[in-house]
């Protein structure tokens, strides 16, 4: 195929094309010979009349006849059998002996083909494929050209010639070339086939990988496109072809390089620097392109190669070309050196947030960005993008602040390879950091995630230095140095040193960073600690030592006083609970109480919910009390009832459960036991006034029992003890096998031991000052409130948060209005 | 931010002017109030309202209140950024009053200035007007109120 599409394409000057159809017509003339023979053996087929031609015949208008009396068989049979007319068009094609033979017959082909139109393409195909003969093959599709050139089709004819005739890549490919390079068809008739001929074409040109067009190309005369730039702009196009389906290098770079030369050839030196620089860039811009999305392993090395050594084929070749060739080649190559990392640079700057989700399988990808970056001095540019992609694609309501806190992590990680002096990290974790100030379970997630074993940050508490406050100045410097891009920093002694300290904290102290004060995360802490202290009634509680242990490491010892107070009252409270235990068991009570003394200064405030608690546990919590008081004399016991937890075993008809709730679920459900009556049933509104207590406080707890498959509701608001299972087993094992569900009917008073109360104390003190910037500056939004009361109040430590939810107190309270993202007085 | 902005605040300064602003801020006074109006200490900004039983009562004034560097040994440039229409005050809000002038005295604070603002409103000091129609219009309360009201209407609502 190789072989005769180059000789197809060197052939192309009249006298060798003349040559070549005579030297062809002889070739064939002996073949008919030779088949008439066979023919004459073997017996003739009665409806192929077309193989009855007189030799006399085939001088004078033999295609005229074989035209017509194809139509006529076509016709007349309705060519219902495709494989009949395939071997039809064949015998014809076999037949003929010049161009205007063919020429003629391809017009007949394409009559019929408007009337026959599948059938017509079925027998084109087939013709395609019966003339395997090299010769053959040159013949068609020389004499295809030759009708096209000489208009002897009409335009639709043309196209449906096209797809019969270019089956074959070689035709194709050489069509391509001529199309492209304009000297094919008139204007009108080239849009024509480039619109829907030239797609196909591209497809099957693929087939030959580009190899015929560029051999094309350097058969393509000289000096006869004076429009360079449809020149350099089809080069182009036929590199991005050659580029898109060239698997291996060398093959790839060689054809490239010849494409150029051949290209040197036609124009000269002159119009071809353009036409390669273009190709050029065409080729990297492919080549960057397909490595989106593969972050695994480096990739700028390999593209660099590719393109180097693209380009030092050039170079061989130009340099042999003309003495111009040096300068053009170095322009060549460094032009396509920096496209390379040009594209690089923005395809990964565009994959930048992904691949940061993606870290650390993504490393490779940072360093390859990282040498782009380095080369083109763009990081800016990669900041602001990422900043933008994080502002689009994270800091939205619909992120959970854990998503954002791991992406934020990522960054850090990520960038700090990608930019060890920290700026872009500055850019880009600006406004993470203003959007985490926001978000109200900030210090949670952060503290859960830091105390719990698994985490990075865990390893981050264990490992590194003491965390700073940010002094306030400093704060505001980070604004300034966020815009302040490149430039080394011409700033005093103070603000470099908080720069080292942001630079080189690691995760954790980034995300402690935050807020401006770590007090917010040793006061979260406090109450995370207090809740775990208090969830479960053990004594021993190894693991919250270690964290508060892991604490003190980061937050400082001074810090994490309260905590260790609470640590002590629980070492304290075992001691004490021994000596109750020892006592009571000399009086051979059954004392299965066990409590949790603790100093009230130091622990976050508990909720106080007062409600009736049964007459069993409230029986052991006064022996407990007694004995308590015996022991430490002037001391007396003030029972939390909220907190702390009731091992029960529920017995019912048909079975017993055994349930860990909290000493509301259990009084609700103990109420239900009381006065010797198991099996009765209540309503919310006769549970609330049996424990003197709101309906909003059973109702929860009533949820918790029906989720644990113990109650049931069988009325609105009256509910009963499920006494046996299998009656209700629906309802029953759905509800007791679902664990989430169980989760979220939770004991509202489990989980909140609360600081916020005091807060809101603080915080009324404060309304005054608030009241006086919303007098005197007009309506204000909250962050602009909080950081003036920052500023003005001495010693002031609000969280934003707090304020938020301060704010929407008072607007709550009907003192202030909140319209447009601001507050205003009433 | 405020160390960059202006000149540079004296630590001793800032310290009064929290303070005076806690005291303030605490009296809760009724009709008189201020509050730095950025983030610069030195610039505040006022509001009094006329007292109970004078023409100006139930008319609110804004104030803006900006303090020398080495304040309180120099007094307060104080101006009404709202227009008022009275005796001691001029068409672009300069006020005449003697505290403010020559007999200012480092005792004297945001409140009690304030005070005496509010007071002047209600007690005008004829004899040396920055604004004659108004001081020769005093003595005739009614017809003073309905020019008042007029002026108040028109340029400051």
């Amino acid at each position: 195929m190789d072989t005769s599409s180059f000789d197809l394409c060197r052939t192309f000057s009249k006298d060798e094309l003349q040559r070549i159809i005579q030297s062809a017509s002889r070739q064939q003339q002996q073949q008919k010979q030779q088949k008439r023979q066979k023919h004459a053996k073997q017996k003739q087929p009665e409806d192929h009349p077309l193989l009855i031609v007189s030799q006399e015949q085939r001088i004078d208008g033999l295609a005229i006849k074989y035209r017509e009396r194809l139509q006529a068989l076509l016709q007349t049979s309705g060519y219902k059998n495709s494989q009949d007319g395939a071997s039809t068009v064949v015998t014809a094609i076999e037949s003929i002996d010049s161009l205007d033979q063919f020429t003629l017959l391809l017009t007949g082909i394409s009559e019929i083909g408007a009337e026959f139109e599948s059938q017509a393409t079925a027998a084109a195909a087939a013709a395609a494929d019966g003339c395997s003969g090299e010769q053959r093959q040159e013949m068609i599709v020389r004499s295809a050209w030759q009708a096209l050139v000489y208009g002897v089709f009409d335009q639709e004819m043309l196209q449906r010639v096209g797809q019969w005739m270019f089956a074959s890549a070689t035709c194709i490919a050489f069509m391509l070339c001529k199309i492209r390079c304009g000297q094919l068809l008139p204007e009108d008739m080239a849009n024509g086939v480039d619109a829907d001929v030239v797609a196909r074409l591209h497809r099957y040109h693929a087939i030959s990988g580009g190899r015929p067009v560029i051999i094309a190309l350097e058969q393509q005369p000289a000096g006869d496109i004076s429009d360079n730039i449809i020149v350099a702009q089809n080069f182009q196009a036929l590199c991005s072809d050659i580029c898109r389906d060239t698997k291996t290098r060398p093959a790839f770079t060689n054809r490239f390089a010849r494409g150029c030369q051949a290209l040197t050839k036609m124009h000269g030196l002159r119009y071809t620097k353009k036409a390669i620089l273009g190709a050029v860039n065409q080729l990297v811009h492919i080549l960057v392109q397909r490595q989106a999305g593969q972050w695994e392993t480096p990739r700028l090395q390999i593209l660099q190669d590719i393109v180097s050594q693209t380009a030092s084929t050039i170079d061989a070749f130009l340099l042999r070309a003309d003495e111009q060739a040096p300068q053009v080649h170095q322009t060549v190559e460094h032009s396509a050196r920096q496209e390379l990392l040009q594209k690089v640079s923005e395809q990964r700057t565009m994959e930048l947030f992904s691949i940061i989700i993606d870290f650390p399988s993504s490393t490779a990808a940072i360093t390859d960005l990282r040498t782009c970056v380095s080369a083109l001095n763009n990081m800016h540019q990669v900041a602001e993008s990422l900043k933008t992609a994080v502002q689009t694609r994270l800091l939205h309501p619909a992120a959970t602040t854990n998503d954002i806190l791991m992406q934020y992590i990522s960054a850090i990680r990520c960038l700090r390879l990608l930019d060890p002096t920290g700026t872009v990290l500055e850019i880009v974790a600006q406004p993470i950091r203003q959007y985490l100030r926001q978000r109200d379970d900030t210090v949670s997630c952060i503290v859960q995630d830091m105390v719990s074993e698994e985490s990075e940050l865990f390893e981050d508490l264990a490992s590194g230095s003491l965390i700073l406050d940010n002094d306030p100045e400093g704060v505001v410097y980070d604004e300034d140095y966020a815009t302040r891009d490149w430039q080394p920093l011409p700033i005093e002694a103070r603000n470099v040193f908080h720069t080292a300290q942001r630079r080189d904290a690691d995760v954790l102290g980034l995300l402690v960073s935050v807020f401006d004060s770590k007090d917010v995360f040793v006061q979260e802490f406090e109450t995370y600690l207090a809740r775990s202290l208090l969830r479960h009634m053990e004594y021993d509680k190894a693991r919250e030592i270690r964290q508060v242990e892991m604490m003190k490491l980061r937050f400082g010892d001074r810090a994490l006083e309260k905590c260790e107070v609470m640590l002590k009252d629980l070492a304290e409270s075992k001691r004490t609970d021994q000596l109750i235990a020892e006592a009571a068991g000399d009086q051979m009570w059954d004392l299965p109480l066990h409590a949790v003394v603790v100093s009230r200064q130091f622990w976050a405030a508990a909720p106080v919910e007062k409600f009736v608690m049964p007459r069993e546990m409230a029986e052991m919590k006064e022996k407990y009390a007694g004995v308590y008081e015996s022991i430490r004399p002037a001391r007396k016991l003030e029972w939390r009832d909220s907190l702390g937890q009731v091992r029960l075993t529920v017995q019912l008809a048909d079975r017993a459960v055994d349930v860990a709730a909290t000493p509301a679920q259990a009084a609700v459900l103990m109420a239900f036991g009381a006065d010797g009556m198991p099996s009765s049933r209540l309503t919310v509104a006769e549970l609330a006034e049996q424990l003197e207590c709101s309906e909003d406080f059973v109702l929860p707890r009533l949820r918790f029992w029906q989720s644990q498959g113990v109650l049931r509701e069988v009325s609105p608001g009256a509910f009963e003890p499920i006494e046996h299972q299998e009656l209700h087993s629906h309802g029953g094992e759905k509800e007791t096998g679902d664990e989430d569900d169980s989760d979220s009917y939770s004991d509202p008073g489990d989980a909140h031991v609360d600081s916020n109360s005091s807060r809101t104390e603080t915080l009324r003190m404060h309304f005054n000052y608030i009241v006086g910037m919303l007098t005197n500056i007009g309506p204000l939004p909250l962050d602009r409130i909080h950081s003036m009361l920052g500023m003005f109040i001495p010693g002031d430590t609000t969280t934003i948060d707090e304020l938020r939810g301060f704010l929407a107190l008072m607007v709550r309270e009907d003192r202030l209005e909140l319209s447009g993202g601001t507050y205003r007085l009433k | 931010m405020s160390a960059q902005a202006g000149a540079p605040l004296d630590a001793a300064v800032a310290k009064r002017l929290q303070n005076e602003l806690m005291t303030l801020m605490m009296a809760n006074l009724s009709g008189i109030s201020a509050f730095p109006s950025s983030d610069n200490m030195l610039n505040w900004a006022g509001t009094i309202e006329g007292a109970e039983g004078t023409v100006y009562e139930g008319l609110k004034y804004k104030l803006s209140l900006s303090f020398p560097a080495d304040y309180p040994f120099t007094a307060p440039t104080i101006k009404f950024d709202t227009p008022c229409w009275h005796p001691n005050v001029d068409e672009r809000g300069n006020i005449c009053l003697d505290i403010l002038k020559e007999k200012w005295s480092a005792i004297y604070n945001v409140q009690t200035i304030l005070l005496s603002l509010q007071t002047l409103l209600g007690d005008p000091n004829v004899s040396s007007p920055l604004n004659g129609p108004a001081a020769q219009l005093w003595e005739n309360q009614d017809e003073y109120k309905r020019v008042l009201l007029k002026h108040y209407k028109e340029h400051a609502q």
